[in-house]
């Protein structure tokens, strides 16, 4: 398939406009995942530190807790040193804080009484929840001084106010939870005396840090202020027991986890950390797996992606067909119909409504198809008026040959091959008196219908200067001043005539711009003649023609042609030429002129190799015979007695013609038969002229026989029947049966008040 | 017109003329024979010198043939090409015995 086709360019154009679409969807798909992606961010943000917000009210809770309690130890020590009241308001406290285990007041060796190293007010939340002193940790055997938790926190805390943390742990003795313990400093006059704990349970707390999933596989991480330890976590690959208290950095994930970045790899998945330092500078970090964060949105892009594309694959496709069919369709059968028509089909119709561009080219192609319809019958009509024309040029021009049978001074033939229907080319021949006989060739300039018209206007003229007995000089003078004078159109003739004055052989030859003609004397060979060449005819009427004279001897054969012979073409673009016609013409060996003439037609059809003929060829050959014509002629009163002299003459005329006995014998019969039935019958009972003539030529004699008698053809009169019985046998008739069936040729004319009676008797060999 | 006539024997006439049997000479021929036909029923016509028969001498021939017919028979002899197409042409050689 070529690029080039209405097809490809509409598949170009559905497909770039498929392409456009999905780019602009893509880039919107873009958009909408990048804009979800920010909203989801910030909703996890919202609900994260909702959620931060919540661990960080229970976190001051308990401070506050450890703050009141370590208050609580300090206005014991300043203002009354009365244990029983410590303990009353220790335990409102705590009723205070429902969710802290128990706690207390520690203070430093011998702080409060210089008798007592230990000194300890402690509460703890009973089973039934009640709040109630526990004194076992005021002994020596606990000796809380020497506890870590109480050396950690004491180095912790530098002023009043100040909160720290211990490690998470578990409460072996008692309830076996997970517990944490905030402790606050007791300062009097900035010296620290002691300190409050508060102890809490804080598996709630990673159990809201287990629960903070935003999506089924995301974990958690809770640590203290210094990043040191890990106070909660719930990362699906670690044990939480074995992290817990460790520093931060163990964790495999901790050193990407804080550098503010967007995602992380953790176990060949993507994670988003989202960090949240709370109030007191504890962490929470919450990692998100990025796929199931983003699954979602991106599967719903996705979808809305491919559901847009589809509809714009679809949108593509429609526009292909409805471009196809509206166009691509129309385009299609126009063509076949152009094709249809180009094969001469011209009845095909097409019907396209729509669309409606294509519906008024379809009705085009109608119109166009009707007037090629019309024109097709006018050029039909104008053809078969062509050929008419042609058939009526054909029979202007003397085709039947020999035109004089009864003339045997000479033989003339001639042909045209038109090139169009109708050509410019013309011959023409004709007595212009009793003894001179014209013939020619002319080529009219142009071709087709206009020559043709022209061409039959001058040769009817040329036909009427020549009958006028003008001398040939003036004649075509006469001639030319007459074509300038009808000639609007601007034509001009080339001619060649010859007149030639059949008894002499004298010949004038007229040359008008035509072709040299080719003049054989007898015996030899064809050559071409040079006689004086005129300027054509019609081209302007006061030019002067020179003719030239020479004279023609028996066996002396003239032919000219026009140009379209010797300038005929083959396909090599090669002229056939004069040298070429002069030697073929002499390779045709013949004193038949029907016979040079056809071979030499032959011979040019030959070279042209079927090459398209591109001007008429007309050729005309003129043949002199010589003259040796005698005639003899009798004339006297038709009687008996004449009669006798009659045939003494006709017996001298056979003697002087040398005719033979048998022609002399017929002659005789046909006297016998004639004279008497002329003083017999044509003058009734009176006496009247007989007129005989004996005109001998090369091959034939003429005889003529003339009365003044009443009018009679004896050639209408009915055949005796030879057939009968001598019985029934009528003998009229049969003088004339017998000279009909003894001589050649004859006929009757009845002209000038005489009984003219021609025959012919052919002398043989 | 030089016509010789000679009796064979009983019956039989031979005829010989020369020139033409034409308007001159048939009258006179036909008329000679004529007269010596009593008792002929065998007559030869010699052509031998008849140099042409125009349609008035066929006629002449015609007139001895039917009368022969009645008493005998009529044939020409040496008859010469000219005549011979004459009497071909005119369907003559049809009853007549030639040779």
């Amino acid at each position: 398939m070529s690029f080039n086709t209405v097809k490809s360019k509409i598949i170009l154009i559905s497909a770039l406009m498929l392409i456009a679409l999905s780019i602009l969807l893509g880039f919107f798909a873009f958009i909408y995942l990048e804009n979800g992606k920010s909203i989801l961010l910030k909703g996890f943000s919202f609900h994260i530190s909702n959620f931060a917000e919540r661990i960080n009210k229970d976190i001051i809770r308990m401070e506050d807790n450890a703050k009141d309690l370590a208050l609580q130890g300090k206005m014991f020590y300043q203002i009354d040193k009365n244990r029983n009241m410590a303990l009353f308001t220790t335990i409102n406290i705590f009723n205070n804080y429902p969710h802290s285990l128990g706690g207390g007041i520690w203070f430093e060796p011998n702080i409060v009484d210089p008798q007592k190293r230990l000194n300890c007010i402690y509460v703890y939340r009973n089973k039934n929840g009640e709040v109630v002193p526990d004194e076992q940790f005021e002994t020596e055997e606990y000796d809380y001084l020497n506890k870590s938790w109480y050396k950690e926190i004491s180095s912790d805390v530098t002023k009043e106010g100040d909160v720290a943390w211990s490690m998470p742990y578990y409460e072996k003795e008692g309830s076996n939870t997970l517990m944490v313990t905030a402790g606050s400093g007791i300062f009097s006059n900035g010296k620290f005396i002691g300190m409050s704990t508060v102890d809490w349970e804080i598996s709630s707390i990673i159990k809201s840090i287990s629960d903070i999933k935003p999506t089924p596989n995301s974990f958690a991480l809770f640590g203290d202020q210094d990043h040191n330890s890990i106070i909660a976590t719930s990362d699906p690959y670690m044990d939480n027991s074995e992290l817990l208290g460790k520093p931060l950095n163990t964790l495999p994930w901790y050193n990407t986890n804080l550098k503010n970045i967007t995602y992380f790899t953790y176990h060949g998945q993507k994670y988003i950390p989202y960090v949240k330092v709370l109030d007191n500078g504890m962490l929470l970090i919450i990692n998100i797996p990025k796929i199931e964060l983003f699954h979602r949105l991106i599967k719903h892009v996705v979808i809305l992606f491919a559901i847009f594309m589809a509809i714009g694959l679809m949108i593509s496709v429609l526009l292909y067909y409805g471009l196809k069919r509206n166009i691509d369709r129309p385009i299609e059968k126009l063509t076949d119909i152009a094709q249809k028509i180009g094969e001469g089909d011209l009845n095909t119709e097409i019907k396209l409504e729509k669309p409606l561009e294509f519906a008024q080219l379809a009705e085009t192609f109608n119109n166009m198809t009707k007037d090629i319809r019309t024109i097709t019958k006018d050029r039909q009509r104008i053809e078969s008026e062509l050929s008419l024309a042609k058939a009526i040029q054909s029979s202007s021009l003397p085709n039947v040959f020999p035109p004089f049978p009864d003339k045997n001074e000479f033989d003339i033939f001639a042909g045209m091959e038109p090139a169009k229907e109708v050509g410019g080319d013309f011959y023409d021949f004709y007595f212009i008196d009793n003894e001179n006989f014209m013939f020619l060739i002319a080529d009219v300039s142009g071709k087709g219908v206009p020559a043709a018209l022209f061409m039959m206007t001058t040769k009817t003229l040329i036909n009427y200067v020549a009958q006028s007995g003008l001398p040939p000089k003036e004649m075509i003078e006469t001639i030319n001043r007459k074509i300038c004078e009808n000639n609007k159109q601007g034509f001009f003739i080339t001619l060649f005539a010859g007149i030639v004055n059949v008894k002499t052989g004298k010949t004038t030859f007229i040359n008008c711009g035509h072709n040299p003609p080719l003049l054989k004397r007898n015996n030899e060979e064809f050559n071409y003649l040079n006689s004086d060449s005129n300027i054509v005819l019609g081209a302007f009427d006061s030019a002067e023609f020179n003719v030239s004279e020479m004279d023609l001897n028996a066996g002396d054969t003239i032919c000219i042609y026009t140009d379209g012979i010797t300038e005929a073409v083959n396909s090599s673009d090669e002229q056939y030429g004069e040298d070429r016609l002069l030697k073929r013409i002499n390779a045709i060996d013949s004193d038949n002129i029907r016979l040079i003439l056809e071979g030499t037609k032959t011979d040019v059809k030959d070279f042209a190799q079927g090459v398209a003929q591109s001007d008429d060829m007309t050729m005309l050959i003129f043949k002199y015979n010589g003259s040796n014509d005698k005639t003899e002629t009798y004339k006297g009163i038709a009687n008996r007695e004449n009669f006798k002299e009659y045939m003494n003459w006709l017996d001298n005329v056979c003697k002087s013609f040398n005719l033979t006995q048998e022609v002399c014998g017929k002659l005789n019969l046909i006297s016998e038969e004639l004279y008497t039935n002329i003083f017999s019958y044509a003058y009734k009972d009176n006496q009247g002229n007989i007129e005989v003539s004996l005109k001998k030529g090369n091959n034939a004699l003429v005889v003529t026989f003339s009365d003044n008698g009443i009018p009679y053809n004896p050639l209408e009169r009915p055949d005796p029947d030879v057939t009968l019985p001598p019985e029934s046998r009528d003998q009229g008739g049969l003088g004339i049966f017998i000279v009909k069936n003894t001589v050649d040729e004859i006929g009757y004319q009845y002209k000038d008040n005489t009984n003219i009676l021609t025959m012919k008797i052919f002398l043989g060999e | 017109m030089e016509i010789v006539l000679k009796k064979i024997n009983d019956g039989a006439l031979y005829v010989k003329a020369s020139g033409k049997l034409d308007i001159d000479n048939s009258a006179e021929y036909g008329m000679k024979i004529k007269d010596a036909l009593d008792d002929v029923n065998d007559l030869t016509l010699d052509f031998s010198e008849i140099t042409y028969v125009a349609s008035i001498g066929l006629r002449v021939l015609l007139e001895l043939y039917q009368q022969m017919s009645k008493q005998g028979s009529i044939k020409l002899i040496n008859v010469q090409e000219p005549v011979m197409n004459v009497l071909k042409m005119t369907g003559f050689n049809k009853f007549l015995s030639i040779s």
